[in-house]
């Protein structure tokens, strides 16, 4: 099926010129460590923490309401150190959602409530199926659909995905 | 994704014998039988195994070897979860001439997702980071072997008494030895006599020859023998396994949660596919486990055009309600499509359907006008009839359809329902080597029968 349009408040949006629209209610910390590459749309209460350290995120990008993109961190004998947080093209991340990744590839859909637990690497094309907590240090194979908690693998996504997810996120930009 | 776009609402049809159907999206188009598969009716041939953690690639002869497990990918015996190796240093009592403690660095496997580890269960930690772990021996090893061995010592044996039932059929081709040696297999070793061999059934070993087995039946156990808790005696569910924990490790099927030992990760599976009617690859993965691309991939998705219904509607039982379908062309060339009423008696739709009269026709699809901020219509597009059609953008048309649901159907019920699509199919060449002149139009009208679920009743 199609998707269904969805209208917003104009002035509760920010549009920049490569056409990232970026909610007003949303917070986004540390933003010049944040880069958002075009056509990406960030919804109302996200939080994406760019203090701790650079989040990229590719475009065509849907990052829905409620969600958390947090750098991951790892513990050393001195301390701790944050890594950087790379997004691809054509990602969906459903509401409600904690991405701790340190890694995801394109074309990957995240469903709602999920928890990507530190430095996980979520490899393209693969899925996470709503209320799935991917374990910390998981990585996961492209056409696979994970889930449960902890996560594993359930099933096989077809190899149209790549088509199928550029598709949807282009309609949800276009209808947006 | 599949959910997103909830593709499972269009069935294609593709066994036109038992209807059964499948979304566009999970099915292939052999381009060579000019028919659609799904991934039932092709051959699937394993191309390269690889590790699900590391993503390293394994050659097939060596998954087999390993019996399809990883050799350094563990996995938590509490939640299936992998391990991953910790180090620490540790401090070791002087020992000979040093009277100084030594600090070393140990190795230990922890679950990051239930914190079980080896430490748990008392495996010692290692000085080495990898190697050195091994996976319990299975207790049941040497029955197993012993079962084995009975099958083979059984399967001898029938075939010995086949051969020796069916000796009588076969005893006048013992005589013409001379014969098969004179006209056959002297130059063409491969190639299997017509007369069949007559020294396979001497080449089989005699019954007195075989290793006869025995194997002693496996206990039964009674009600007697359950150890049963005394009364009033308080029961730690947390020291026994689950019923899952067990059936995931089936040789050992431990009870007390004491007893878990490390696991050793299946490996993940890169398959290509090929058509069984004609022998040709439909698909072929790269060989790179990560990689997402192909070096053949016929799906449906790109040689299809894909029906979707636009809206989800509500729609009620006995009421003629009109309803928008989107039509999407994935070539390079721009198609005529026809819409034809059902002709399956398999499968019966709950609703009745007006498909549009004249023919539809879709823009072909522009890899160019992505960049375009706001797809129009195609410039080679004549003006439409807009009772017909809703809308055109780019390689898509909405038209319109008249659903009538039976007036049978309850509050809630999906509605499906069913028709035949015809359209043009331009074969594999290109759109620039046919403006080059090299190609041929070769132009074939394909058929496929499709459900649609259009919405529910309200």
């Amino acid at each position: 099926m199609d998707l269904e349009e969805v209208y917003y408040n104009a002035e509760n949006y920010i549009e920049t010129a490569t056409g990232n629209k970026v909610s007003r209610q949303s917070v986004l910390c540390g933003s010049q460590n944040i880069v958002l590459n075009g056509k990406t749309i960030v919804q109302s209460d996200c939080i994406i923490r760019g203090d701790l350290a650079n989040v990229r995120v590719g475009r065509h990008c849907v990052v829905k309401s409620r969600t958390v993109i947090r750098p991951p961190f790892k513990k050393f004998s001195k301390g701790a150190a944050f890594f950087p947080c790379v997004i691809g093209d054509h990602v969906y991340i459903d509401e409600g959602s904690v991405v701790n990744a340190a890694q995801i590839g394109s074309y990957v859909h995240i469903g709602k409530n999920c928890v990507i637990g530190r430095r996980c690497v979520l490899k393209d094309c693969c899925q996470i199926a709503d209320n799935t907590v991917v374990p910390p240090e998981t990585v996961v194979p492209p056409f696979k659909l994970f889930s449960g908690s902890p996560a594993k693998c359930v099933d096989d996504l077809p190899e149209s995905t790549q088509y199928l997810m550029t598709d949807a996120t282009k309609q949800y930009y276009e209808n947006f | 994704m599949a959910t997103l776009l909830q593709v499972d609402r269009v069935q294609y049809v593709f066994d036109s014998d038992t209807e059964e159907s499948q979304s566009l999206a999970r099915l292939y188009f052999c381009i060579y039988c000019l028919a659609l598969r799904s991934s039932d009716d092709l051959q699937h041939e394993d191309d390269s195994h690889f590790c699900p953690q590391t993503l390293d690639g394994v050659a097939s002869q060596e998954a087999v070897s390993k019996k399809n497990k990883c050799s350094n990918l563990w996995r938590c015996p509490s939640c299936i979860h992998p391990l991953f190796t910790r180090a620490t240093s540790t401090l070791y009592p002087p020992s000979g001439e040093s009277s100084k403690p030594t600090v070393k660095m140990v190795y230990y496997q922890v679950c990051t997702f239930c914190r079980w580890s080896t430490r748990c269960v008392g495996i010692p930690d290692k000085e080495v980071l990898t190697g050195t772990w091994a996976e319990k021996t299975n207790p049941t090893l040497p029955r197993i072997t012993k079962l084995f061995e009975y099958y083979k010592y059984l399967e001898q044996k029938e075939k010995r008494d086949n051969a020796r039932r069916s000796q009588k059929k076969k005893d006048f081709l013992s005589i013409p030895l001379q014969l098969k040696q004179k006209y056959t297999s002297g130059k063409s070793p491969g190639k299997k006599s017509v007369l069949g061999d007559p020294l396979s059934t001497l080449r089989m070993k005699e019954p007195s020859m075989l290793k006869e087995v025995e194997v002693d039946s496996s206990p039964t156990l009674g009600l007697e023998d359950l150890e049963v808790a005394a009364p009033g005696e308080q029961v730690d569910f947390t020291s026994f396994s689950s019923i899952g924990q067990r059936l995931d490790q089936p040789d050992s099927q431990v009870v007390s949660t004491k007893e878990f030992v490390p696991r050793r990760s299946n490996m993940f599976l890169k398959q290509s596919l090929r058509c069984k009617t004609c022998d040709h690859n439909i698909i072929k993965p790269e060989y790179s486990p990560t990689s997402i691309k192909f070096k053949i991939h016929l799906i449906a998705l790109n040689h299809i055009p894909e029906i979707r219904v636009h809206k989800a509607c509500q729609l009620s039982p006995g009421v003629q309600s009109r309803v928008i379908l989107s039509l999407c062309n994935p070539t390079e060339h721009v198609i005529h499509t026809t819409f034809l009423p059902l002709d399956g008696k398999l499968r019966q739709p709950n609703a009745q359907i007006e498909l549009p009269k004249s023919e539809v026709m879709v823009g072909k699809y522009d890899e160019a006008s992505d960049l375009l901020a706001q797809p129009g219509a195609s410039p080679d597009s004549i003006p439409d009839d807009p009772s017909l059609i809703a809308y055109r953008r780019g390689n898509k048309v909405g038209f319109f359809v008249d659903v009538l649901p039976d007036s049978g159907l309850t509050p809630g019920d999906e509605i499906w329902v069913g028709m035949r699509f015809k359209h043009e199919h331009f074969g594999a060449a290109s759109v620039a080597l046919l403006l080059k002149g090299e190609g041929q139009v070769e132009c074939t009208w394909l058929t496929h029968t499709l459900y649609v679920n259009v919405g529910h009743v309200i």
